[in-house]
């Protein structure tokens, strides 16, 4: 108890703090422009910050990010909170800008509390962006976008389309009936059947609430009740299960095709059955590193919205979306032959 | 003038809800289409099994005047350590021997604090309910831990033709039963949550009628863990996360009085069963997932107060 008394007021204390540190920092800025270090061409050190460090994704992130070090020839130093921690993370970018390090890359567990360390991060001459999960605009200096969601929600309907065909009876189950990134993946998959297969009825749409027990039985239920559904779209990875585990058990495996996000440790074993053919997501390994090369031409002062692209090694060029964001590109399928290759 | 049998019938406590049950089945046997077939009935009672064995060890909580919240969290702890375990496939009874293990511990631990430490009940469980998940949070947060196929008899198998979770939770609801019918443990639960201090002058260990109520939810969740992880197939780390509440509702709605002393074994039972019933009918109609909580919420208001008036219209009459 006493630890979650003291956690936010700690929190409240550093903003404060930094908040008044910003206000100066500001005023100083055009001075520390000039004052900052000439880039060392050789052995630059980017800071790799995760959301927490153990979680599969970011280890996956990670790999992408060291593999990008190698061939740019960056020192890539991993670093971010053992557990989900924002202050935590605060206090990680806090040292990191005391220990001078090159550049920040990094995936924010919140967007204004992470803003201002990162503002005197920029102020400091180090170059910022981040992935994955976004910060307020002005304390980073570009965004990676992982995939756009209209190109999720045709992905999805295109899985769903060859798998069981263009008309019919479909079924949406979703994890949230709130979350904003639900959201807009279910407007875009129903924008898609919509315009690309107008026989294709989404009857209805059940909540799984993210909770693995819940969205197998209300499945299982309506399809027990509906057994001419053709399909079942998923909206969240949890909901992937639930479907997955629902359709198993009702021994119609092959019978309903199954579309949607996906998880690839979590859905594994029933890619190997069989029972989901394709799954949607993106590979959080060309996430670390695409975010790498352009926290490379950051430095070299290459980085130009103007140019519309960003040079991103084996994934060629990366599009600019807004003139601070930037897009990983089209999403990744797992299916049975290329699940292996991914551990998160 | 009715005959004696139906008199007293009518005046057990779990009468209104299953009339109420009843009544509802008939009309959605007729108004919705797939709900009365053998396959989704059963499918209904496999589904409610994990809340209905949980909510039978609860009632004897309840009827003994306290109440464990913890439950939620316990069930997603044991099952995490019946996972877990049967990841080593050492002896199938092994998983579920190490759930009931845990579950028994913190059963233990709740009754201690609440008749010992005589700290409030629901004080007691709430900090168990925060504590556990916590824990089970700090093991499992980097992702879902799968079940083995070996290990999830307890859900998916069947014995004798009739699929285990049900055996599960007949088997269940007839030791409790027999328990409260025939034992002195079961009509001491229900003299010292009805009035403590006659309870105590006449005698009874109140303390440990009580603690070993608290042994009963721990073993209880042990138990249901076991057909929970086989059920599911992959845990996650906010498993059962508000399945406390679920299993009060079960009790409540069957007709056991929440302030103890006044109730029946077979109250969770039906309680669940009709929980069970009522979003089984909200998926076959296609209702969106938005109105579940206001229904549920409408139907437990309906019980408590239907419970009142009756409690109030009894004491006049005596």
């Amino acid at each position: 108890m006493s630890n979650d008394e003291r956690r936010p007021s700690r929190l409240l204390n550093t903003t404060r703090r930094q908040a008044m540190m910003g206000l100066g920092g500001g005023l100083l800025a055009g001075a520390s422009g000039l004052l900052a270090r000439p880039a060392f061409a050789a052995n630059q050190t980017v800071a790799f910050v995760p959301k927490f460090t153990s979680d599969p994704y970011f280890v996956s992130a990670n790999q992408g990010a060291q593999e990008a070090g190698k061939e740019l020839g960056l020192t890539v130093q991993y670093n971010g909170p053992v557990d989900a921690n924002v202050a935590g993370q605060v206090d990680i970018v806090d040292r990191l800008v005391r220990s001078r390090v090159d550049a920040i890359s990094i995936c924010a567990l919140d967007p204004t509390a992470l803003a201002p360390s990162l503002m005197r991060a920029q102020q400091k001459g180090i170059k910022v962006n981040t992935w994955d999960a976004d910060v307020k605009s002005d304390a980073r200096q570009v965004f990676l976008n992982q995939a756009s969601y209209d190109a999720i929600g045709e992905t999805i309907a295109d899985i769903m389309a060859k798998g069981a065909g263009t008309s019919g009876d479909f079924l949406m189950v979703t994890g949230s009936l709130t979350a904003s990134n639900m959201l807009a993946w279910m407007k875009a998959i129903q924008e898609t059947v919509a315009k690309k297969y107008p026989d294709m009825h989404i009857k209805t749409t059940l909540l799984g609430e993210q909770d693995i027990e819940k969205g197998k039985n209300v499945t299982l239920n309506y399809l027990r009740a509906n057994p001419d559904t053709k399909g079942v779209f998923t909206v969240d990875g949890i909901a992937e299960i639930s479907v997955a585990e629902a359709v198993k058990q009702l021994g119609m495996s092959g019978k309903i095709t199954i579309a949607g996000i996906g998880v690839p440790n979590a859905i594994r074993p029933y890619i190997k059955d069989g029972i989901i053919k394709d799954a949607v997501l993106w590979s959080p390994v060309d996430i670390g590193y695409a975010a790498l090369y352009i926290s490379k031409a950051q430095l070299d002062g290459t980085f130009d919205p103007a140019k519309g692209v960003v040079k991103a090694g084996r994934l060629g060029d990366l599009k600019f979306t807004a003139k601070d964001e930037v897009l990983l590109g089209p999403p990744l399928v797992f299916n049975k032959d290329n699940i292996d290759k991914y551990n998160f | 003038m009715n005959a004696p049998w139906i008199d007293r019938a009518l005046k057990r406590p779990e009468a209104a809800p299953i009339a109420f049950l009843v009544v509802i089945s008939l009309l959605l046997a007729l108004t919705t289409p797939g709900f009365w077939s053998s396959a989704n009935l059963l499918n209904i009672i496999s589904q409610v099994a994990v809340v209905g064995i949980v909510s039978l060890a609860l009632n004897q909580v309840i009827l003994s005047g306290e109440i464990d919240v913890s439950i939620g969290s316990l069930l997603a702890a044991c099952a995490f350590t019946y996972a877990s375990v049967g990841h080593l496939t050492i002896h199938p009874l092994l998983p579920l021997l190490a759930a009931l293990g845990v579950g028994l511990g913190v059963g233990a631990l709740n009754g201690v604090i609440v008749t010992v430490g005589r700290v409030p009940s629901i004080i007691a469980t709430l900090g168990m309910l925060l504590g556990l998940r916590g824990v089970v949070l700090l093991i499992g947060a980097n992702g879902v831990l799968l079940v083995p196929d070996g290990a999830r008899a307890f859900g998916l198998g069947s014995i004798a033709g009739l699929r285990a979770p049900i055996v599960g939770l007949v088997v269940v609801f007839a030791i409790f039963d027999l328990i409260n019918r025939n034992t002195e443990w079961g009509r001491d639960i229900l003299a010292v949550g009805s009035n403590r201090r006659a309870a105590d002058a006449v005698g009874l260990r109140a303390s440990f009628v009580k603690f070993r109520c608290f042994l009963a939810t721990g073993l209880g969740c042990g138990l249901a863990s076991a057909i929970f992880a086989g059920q599911i197939g992959e845990i996650q780390a906010t498993a059962a996360t508000g399945f406390e509440l679920q299993c009060i509702a079960a009790v409540v709605l069957g007709g056991t009085s929440i302030t103890g002393g006044r109730g029946s074994t077979l109250a969770p039972v039906i309680g669940a069963v009709l929980v069970g019933v009522i979003l089984n009918a909200l998926t076959l109609n296609s209702v969106p997932g938005t109105f579940e909580q206001l229904v549920l919420g409408l139907l437990i208001l309906l019980a408590i107060s239907v419970d009142a008036v009756r409690f109030r219209a009894s004491r006049r009459l005596s």
